[in-house]
């Protein structure tokens, strides 16, 4: 296993995850949001948490780098976006229970299901890019 | 590749999602969903999403078991399974501290779904890992 790549790997998917994050649920499905606000927290409570937020993202890029590192571990970005595009279905399986238990409307799932596949996809690309095994190091 | 394993592994793991949700969720944690109504469907409305549910589980269910299966080749075995289970279990971790930065839940909701979280998804590539076995036919 090559530490230094896939601590590269990590941090570069824990960058894009984050930003990606922002523009797609922060800017995009704002409006969204506004419109079920009893299930969100208000924007001080939410600024109160949002260190939490920032670890739950890194949690996210540290387990999804580790699962490519250990279960494929090969450098190529096609591949690294295939890994992504079933996590993301994975994903949206996890949404659609969670559809199935809080009155979400269906456009904000449809629009997290899309995030997941994009953002698991682009993720999956970057980090099968950037990580290499140490015998092709 | 065994599509047979691979079929079997996925019902397993199904089942036990299934059964493990229906008693975490729904028994032990029934008492703290009560503190956050707001956050939760109505009964008659989820019985209504019901079926969904169990769709949802079957999608990561099998995407559960596709990724381990083509991720080892066939091999990792019940020790590999476990830790593969841990890995995915700490990624719902995660994904439970973001929902938890955005949603009103309560700090023992949100620690019990995440030490839940790896326990199940321990046990179920502990279970994989059993069912999935590199073998002739694999």
């Amino acid at each position: 296993m090559n530490h230094k790549r896939g601590f590269l790997a990590f941090v570069v998917a824990f960058v894009f995850m984050f930003f990606f994050g922002f523009v797609w649920h922060g800017m995009l499905m704002k409006p969204m949001y506004l419109a079920t606000a009893s299930l969100w927290r208000p924007d001080a409570d939410f600024n109160k948490h949002f260190p939490i937020l920032i670890l739950g993202h890194a949690v996210i890029a540290f387990a999804f780098t580790g699962l490519y590192v250990s279960k494929v571990g090969v450098n190529s970005a096609g591949m690294g976006f295939g890994y992504g595009i079933v996590m993301g279905i994975f994903a949206c399986g996890a949404n659609v229970i969670r559809f199935a238990v809080e009155p979400l409307t269906p456009n904000i799932l449809l629009m997290w299901f899309a995030a997941d596949l994009v953002c698991f996809a682009i993720m999956g690309a970057l980090v099968g890019a950037i990580y290499k095994p140490l015998n092709a190091a | 590749m065994s599509w047979q394993k691979l079929f079997l592994a996925f019902i397993a793991v199904w089942v036990f999602t299934f059964f493990y949700e229906f008693i975490f969720h729904g028994m032990i944690m029934h008492s703290s969903y009560e503190q956050a109504p707001s956050l939760m469907r109505p009964e008659a409305e989820f019985k209504a999403n019901f079926p969904l549910l169990v769709l949802g589980q079957g999608v990561i269910a099998f995407f559960f078991t596709l990724i381990f299966v083509r991720g080892f080749g066939g091999g990792g075995g019940v020790a590999g399974g476990f830790r593969y289970g841990l890995l995915f279990g700490l990624l719902l971790c995660g994904a439970n501290l973001i929902r938890y930065a955005a949603e009103p839940l309560t700090g023992t909701i949100v620690t019990s779904w995440c030490v839940g979280m790896v326990i199940q998804f321990s046990l179920t590539g502990l279970i994989v890992g059993a069912v999935y076995k590199p073998g002739p036919s694999a």
